[in-house]
């Protein structure tokens, strides 16, 4: 086969001499620069030729040009030093602006009245005319292409065999908003957003140590996802940063795009709960840091994987932090009990009106029993059929486009409810009880736990229509100690209370800020201590209580 | 044989399957379920009928000597090292009489599992669910502690420390609630038959501290071995006075012998709290108490069951055997035709084989000091210790329970 037009010159330098020219120039998926050109040992990859055209075609072809438009190879003409120059980047992640005033002006411009002795040209564009933060030197291609995918523009000159790559990242983004799914009153109201750096940001703002260590790793072969493990040097056990970076370089996958995938990418479990807490909130995600925590960012994700976590940090929100800590109890208690009454309360009532009425008293009992005179199908259906009414007006108002979400729940809730007590499919006080069980499951600051709790209330239902009370003792029994047996990242997911631990207050309830004064000992800090023994330093009378233990 | 080989040759005869270490808390808390939380429920009636108002004291001079029994299973322990269970009853008494041994307290701990697991079933069908069949309930129950067991040596642990207080908490509220009827005149007088009846009794009731041989046998699963007195003997007495307790409440609210004509004396009281106009007759809540007692409890006795066996049978993973020893306790708790038969079998169990685990400690430990094992034990326990530290040397067998590479808590 002949090879066509300006490929000839690229393939004859590829192309073994004698024979097979046209298999390894044409055969799919191969890379013909990478088989022939010999591997550079100082720089890993393909190294860079030092004609233009050559560079050109090959970076045409690893970007599939002509067919990828969004690609942009563009020559200019520089006067001082005189050469060829290619710049190279792709529209959408570049910023335009950038690229216009950092590259294409300096070297079409400037280059004309400024005056350098540097005879190396390279030397002389990156040192005297890009007008950039970041200019680098590169020497393969493969670092380039990676530079370009990251949004940066790679400048090619005659004659050289290295590129420089300029920063000019810089693609569409939204700004910094609120969490959506981790709403609070009080307190920060930032949330992360799809762009790492500013992620990243955000948590140097609020970190403002130089121990705050963000460490990036790539994942995914084909999509090269930027991860960003965070962690603080002076706090987190090495071991606990040595086993999350291990996990994450270890994964060989080809494409990794959200935390949701990295998360089950590097945790042991199989359970339905989760083992890490992905939140949206960087004050959040700063506080676990500063536990000793280390928090996973993902590029293009708006979630914060954080390990290892307990399970009383799943009923933790950060508002918990930010109230008076007895109305943080408060919440926390009521919390607990949502999830208890979230769980337990369609499986309770069935096993103990079809079980045990003796447990209810009698005017409640003939009551119930009024109610359910004219409904015609048996309770557990009656309750599983509540309970899948209300997933489905759930699930509908989520996707919903959102004028008419909200709309849709209030509807779905009154009157089909209201419909449906009429028509006598569902007594009025099943209606009570779904209603309360779906409000209390909103109380749970954790998505995936509120899903588990969704998955964990038909199990009840379940087991309380067919074994009553018996039925729910036992499926608790089994539901807990399958959690019991979970860890994340070697710490058992009902630390500090099975196993036991001293810890500081705060678990499942709060005490004041002044006496949290030490980290989760389940983590293993390298510095225990949160604060010292007097926190406020202005308390005189504490003070005096202190000096006169020491006396 | 090389000495790399020799030494793994030496580490499959002695030392078998990993199951994680416990704290001495957690060690504390299941051998106290081991011994009470099962037999608080029935003791009761079982223990006043044999001997009336004084049967609280029985309890306390059967610990006593259940005490001296601990006193000798923990020497025992500290002369054989960190050796595990059956490596050091061969030990102690060679090859056939060690295995002989060993087998006679691994059918104690199965039979009182299955036992148990029935009584507990007789009287769920009795009290709750009256038209069910009672082989699904010993099915549930089975399963559920089973699938504890499989889930390994820590959870089960973590299942009693969690439980433990709820537990605890159960006859307390029930113990409150009936304050009203609670009358400590009910105990007159003391000394129930008379003192020598007491003494006698309790010399024939110590076996129902049988599961003090857990001490013994999870011995190398501790974290930390020097604290095995401590935890053991903690654990006997917190087991004593809980039993005690739960008999004082039972002889107090309810009169003899009107407390002896119960099965479950404790379920009877819990039916005369009054907690207000709203929620009354408490004792389908009971259930949680007993259902979790029962599950922890089998659920030890699995786990110290699946120890036995694989180290009888020198195999490092003991999860094969999970569905066996579940379908024999099945099969052993579906025998006995009603509860009360339940009841008798487990009471000769305890009698017998229970009395036999006691005494079998402070024999043991006298036969290891006559013939020196000591020094055997020290030796090997070296030897062991060198191979596992040895980069040659790897646990990684599924269905152990020693964390996977890289889940090492930090």
């Amino acid at each position: 086969m002949r090879i066509p037009g300006p490929l000839q010159k690229i393939a004859g330098l590829f192309l073994p001499k004698r024979g097979r020219s046209e298999r390894v120039t044409f055969s799919l998926g191969e890379r013909p620069a990478k088989q022939i050109r010999q591997p550079d040992t100082q720089h890993q990859g393909t190294l860079w030729s030092k004609d233009l055209d050559t560079n050109v075609e090959q970076l045409s072809k690893t970007f599939h040009l002509p067919d990828s438009s969004d690609v942009v190879i563009r020559e200019v003409c520089c006067a001082n030093p005189n050469v060829r120059v290619v710049i190279a980047f792709i529209e959408g992640l570049a910023c335009s602006d950038k690229v216009t005033t950092s590259v294409l002006k300096p070297l079409m411009l400037l280059s004309s009245i400024r005056q350098t002795h540097d005879r190396d040209p390279v030397a002389q564009i990156k040192d005297a005319l890009l007008a950039s933060t970041q200019v680098e030197v590169k020497h393969t291609v493969e670092e380039c292409v990676e530079a370009m995918v990251s949004g940066d523009t790679v400048v090619l000159i005659q004659g050289q065999n290295r590129a420089l790559i300029v920063e000019t990242k810089g693609w569409e983004h939204r700004s910094v908003q609120g969490a959506v799914s981790e709403r609070i009153v009080r307190g920060p109201q930032q949330g992360f957003i799809e762009v790492l750096r500013a992620n990243t940001g955000l948590l140097r703002s609020m970190i403002r140590s130089p121990d705050l260590v963000v460490e990036n790793i790539e994942v995914g072969r084909r999509t090269r996802t930027q991860c960003a493990v965070v962690y603080m040097a002076g706090i987190a056990n090495d071991k606990l940063v040595n086993e999350v970076r291990r996990r994450i370089k270890s994964i060989d996958m080809d494409a990794v795009l959200s935390s949701g995938s990295l998360e089950q990418l590097i945790e042991t479990s199989h359970s339905l709960l989760p083992t890490m807490i992905s939140t949206e909130r960087p004050d959040r995600a700063a506080h676990f840091i500063l536990e000793g925590a280390v928090a996973i960012l993902v590029a293009g994700d708006p979630f914060a994987l954080v390990a290892p976590v307990t399970f009383s940090a799943f009923l933790h929100s950060p508002e918990d932090y930010y109230v008076r800590w007895p109305y943080g109890n408060v919440l926390r208690m009521i919390r607990v009990i949502a999830l208890l009454i979230a769980v337990l309360l369609p499986g309770t009532y069935i096993a103990i009106t079809n079980y045990h009425h003796e447990m209810i008293p009698t005017v409640l009992l003939f009551s119930i029993a009024a109610s359910r005179e004219m409904v015609p199908i048996p309770l557990p259906l009656e309750v599983l059929l509540m309970y899948f009414g209300f997933e489905l007006i759930r699930e509908a108002g989520i996707r919903i486009p959102s004028p008419f979400g909200p709309t849709i729940g209030i509807v779905g809730a009154l009157l089909i409810g209201e419909a449906a007590v009429s028509a006598s499919l569902v007594s009025p006080i099943m209606v009570i009880i779904i209603a309360i069980t779906g409000v209390a499951s909103f109380t749970i600051p954790n998505l995936e736990v509120g899903m588990l709790i969704r998955v964990a209330t038909a199990i009840f239902i379940l087991a309380g229509s067919l074994l009553g009370l018996f039925g729910i003792v036992a499926t608790i029994y089994v539901m807990f100690c399958r959690l019991a047996s979970i860890t994340s990242l070697g710490v058992p997911l009902f630390a500090p209370i099975a196993p036991k631990q001293r810890t500081g207050a705060d678990v499942f309830t709060i005490g004041p800020t002044w006496t949290i004064e030490s980290r989760p000992k389940f983590l293993r800090p390298k510095d225990l201590k949160r604060q010292p023994d007097i926190a406020r330093r202005w308390d005189i009378e504490s003070h005096q209580t202190q000096e006169d233990n020491q006396t | 044989m090389n000495p790399s080989g020799e030494r793994k040759a030496l580490a499959s005869q002695f030392d078998v399957i990993k199951l994680g270490h416990l704290d001495s808390d957690q060690f504390t808390v299941i051998l106290g379920f081991l011994i009470a939380t099962k037999v608080f429920l029935t003791l009761p009636s079982y223990i006043t009928k044999r001997i009336g108002t004084g049967a609280w004291l029985t309890i306390a001079f059967s610990g006593v000597l259940a005490a001296v029994g601990l006193w000798g299973w923990v020497g025992w322990c500290k002369a054989t090292g960190n050796l595990g269970f059956v490596p050091s009853v061969r030990l102690t008494l060679g090859r056939v009489m060690g295995d002989l041994t060993v087998l006679a307290v691994t059918v104690y701990f199965v039979l009182v599992t299955s036992f148990s697991v029935r009584v507990f079933a007789g009287g769920a069908v009795i009290g709750l669910l009256p038209e069910f069949p009672i082989e699904i309930l010993i099915v549930i129950v089975v399963i559920s502690s089973i699938y504890a067991a499989w889930l390994g040596l820590e959870t089960v642990a973590r299942a009693a420390i969690f439980f433990y207080p709820l537990i605890v908490l159960t006859i307390v509220i029930v113990g409150l609630g009936s304050y009203r009827i609670f009358d400590i005149r009910h105990l007159h007088p003391v000394l129930g038959m008379g003192f020598p009846s007491i003494l006698r009794e309790a010399a024939v009731q110590f076996g129902i501290y049988g599961g003090i041989a857990m001490a013994a046998i999870f011995k190398s699963y501790l974290r930390n071995p020097d604290q095995l007195p401590k935890a053991a003997f903690t654990g006997l007495s917190v087991a004593t006075l809980f039993m005690m307790a739960s008999v004082i409440l039972v002889s107090a609210i309810l009169p003899y012998p009107e407390n002896t004509r119960h099965v479950i004396a404790l379920g009877v009281i819990a039916r005369t709290v009054y907690l207000g106009r709203f929620l009354q007759k408490i004792e389908a809540l009971f259930t949680f108490t007993w259902f979790f007692a029962s599950a922890v409890h089998a659920s030890t006795c699995y786990m110290v069951t699946l120890v036995l066996l694989c180290q009888l049978m020198n195999t490092r993973t003991y999860r094969p055997l999970v569905p066996g020893v579940g379908l024999l306790t099945f099969g052993i708790a579906a025998l006995p035709t009603s509860i009360h038969a339940a009841g008798r079998l487990l009471s000769a169990v305890y009698t017998y084989l229970g009395s036999f685990s006691v005494v079998l400690g402070p024999v043991l430990y006298l036969v290891a000091k006559v013939r020196g094992t000591e020094k055997a034990a020290a030796r090997i326990s070296q030897t062991l210790g060198a191979l596992i530290q040895s980069p040659e040397y790897s646990e990684d067998t599924p269905g152990q329970l020693s964390r996977p590479q890289g889940e090492e808590q930090p």
